[in-house]
């Protein structure tokens, strides 16, 4: 009689459901640590300005392409939702 | 002989237990949705309650269900807070998308909206629940980080400072909609993203995900006083909100998809909002976006705001 297998692609996010959900607070701790950890990387790599060098988080002046180029997006994305 | 008859009787009782079964599922749903008031009769407290618990999504629920639904939100208002309300259904309008601009330079930060909004959406007064936040800024200084959201409004216009009022930007790529878990909260056609409070779980993952302080959680159950409170009221919109749930603005759902504005627009003294169809090209709200200095708030962060500011 064979062992049941368990394929490798599959008990990683296994684990991982495990971790988040029911790895009680230990887990629980250890997921909150990799998320602040990845976020806290992210921000560090994006920089403290954005690209345009205003602060991040401010009012961002649209010019009339911009806006207009905005609009034509909202526009497109309520056909797509009516 | 014997083993042939044991298993004969095994089969008979294993039959007639699946059919006891079945028969006291038939009959204890049948039980419960008489109880929860989807049969004929059962409007008190517990087939309220019940009806409530086993509610689906608004979204997926038929007609008679909606009606249901708001027969027992009507009725626990009346019983619990004393007061009438009317619970309206009223879809999206067709070929419309709402947006929303407000004039930096008009705005002084009087706190009018503030007070209207409150008022209109039956807001808690106690904990104190706003949809919109007036920061009050140095003039010239764009990051809000250095804003304080907690300036005294007697004082105002101060010398020096500006007034940038933040509610709901109705984002068109809104990503407190994409961090729900259940599916609670979700982008209507008209654009405006809205909570079916009795779906959502209460996780606050959408409070976190959303960059504008937009959403808030109902720490206690919302006080608002018999007299305060405002019987016109809209599913997605101001009608009662239990304690453990999430809510925001809806661009006051109630009156704008009646043709109305919204009730902090009206009650702007210094006429700094508008407020109007982006998709309409002789709206007021089209005429800013395409012939005045217009801003939006976080744009590097690509949740296309729906709300608009500009100045002279």
């Amino acid at each position: 009689m064979t062992e049941p297998q368990v394929r490798a692609s599959v008990a990683p996010s296994v684990g991982r459901r495990d971790l988040l959900t029911g790895g009680g607070l230990g887990g629980r701790l250890l997921a909150l640590l990799g998320a602040s950890g990845a976020l806290g990387a992210a921000d560090a790599a994006a920089g403290p300005a954005a690209p345009d060098g205003l602060p991040r988080g401010a009012l961002r002046r649209l010019s009339r392409q911009d806006a207009s180029a905005a609009l034509a997006r909202i526009r497109a994305r309520w056909r797509v939702r009516r | 002989m014997r083993a042939g008859l044991l298993a004969t009787r095994r089969l008979v009782l294993r039959l007639g237990g699946l059919a006891a079964a079945v028969a006291a599922l038939v009959g204890g749903r049948r039980a419960l949705a008489q109880a929860a008031g989807t049969g004929a009769g059962g409007s008190g407290p517990l087939a309220d309650a019940l009806g409530s618990l086993f509610q689906d999504h608004y979204r997926r629920m038929s007609p008679e269900e909606v009606k249901s639904a708001i027969g027992r939100i009507e009725r626990r208002a009346k019983r619990e807070l004393g007061v009438e309300i009317t619970v309206g259904t009223e879809p999206p309008l067709p070929d419309v998308v709402f947006g929303y601009a407000l004039n930096l330079s008009k705005c002084k930060g009087l706190r009018r909206c503030v007070e209207a909004c409150v008022a209109e959406n039956n807001l808690s007064r106690d904990p104190q629940v706003q949809y919109i936040r007036v920061l009050e800024l140095d003039h010239g200084d764009l990051n809000l980080n250095h804003a304080d959201h907690y300036y005294e409004a007697e004082t105002v216009p101060r010398p020096g400072k500006v007034y940038l009022p933040i509610q709901c930007m109705q984002c068109d790529d809104p990503p407190c909609v994409k961090a729900c878990p259940v599916e609670a909260t979700w982008q209507e056609r008209d654009g405006i993203t809205v909570v079916d409070y009795d779906w959502c779980i209460g996780c606050r993952y959408c409070q976190a995900a959303c960059p504008y302080w937009a959403r808030h959680f109902n720490w206690g159950e919302p006080a608002v006083s018999r007299e305060q409170f405002n019987g016109d009221t809209h599913y997605l919109g101001n009608r009662p909100r239990p304690k453990g749930v999430v809510e925001k603005c809806t661009f006051c759902v109630q009156r704008t998809r009646k043709g109305r504005q919204p009730a902090c627009l009206e009650a702007c003294p210094t006429g700094a909002r508008i407020f109007g169809n982006l998709l309409d090209p002789d709206s007021d709200i089209r005429y800013v976006i395409e012939n005045k200095t217009v801003f939006r708030l976080k744009e590097e962060l690509g949740t296309e705001p729906k709300f608009w500011y500009f100045t002279d």
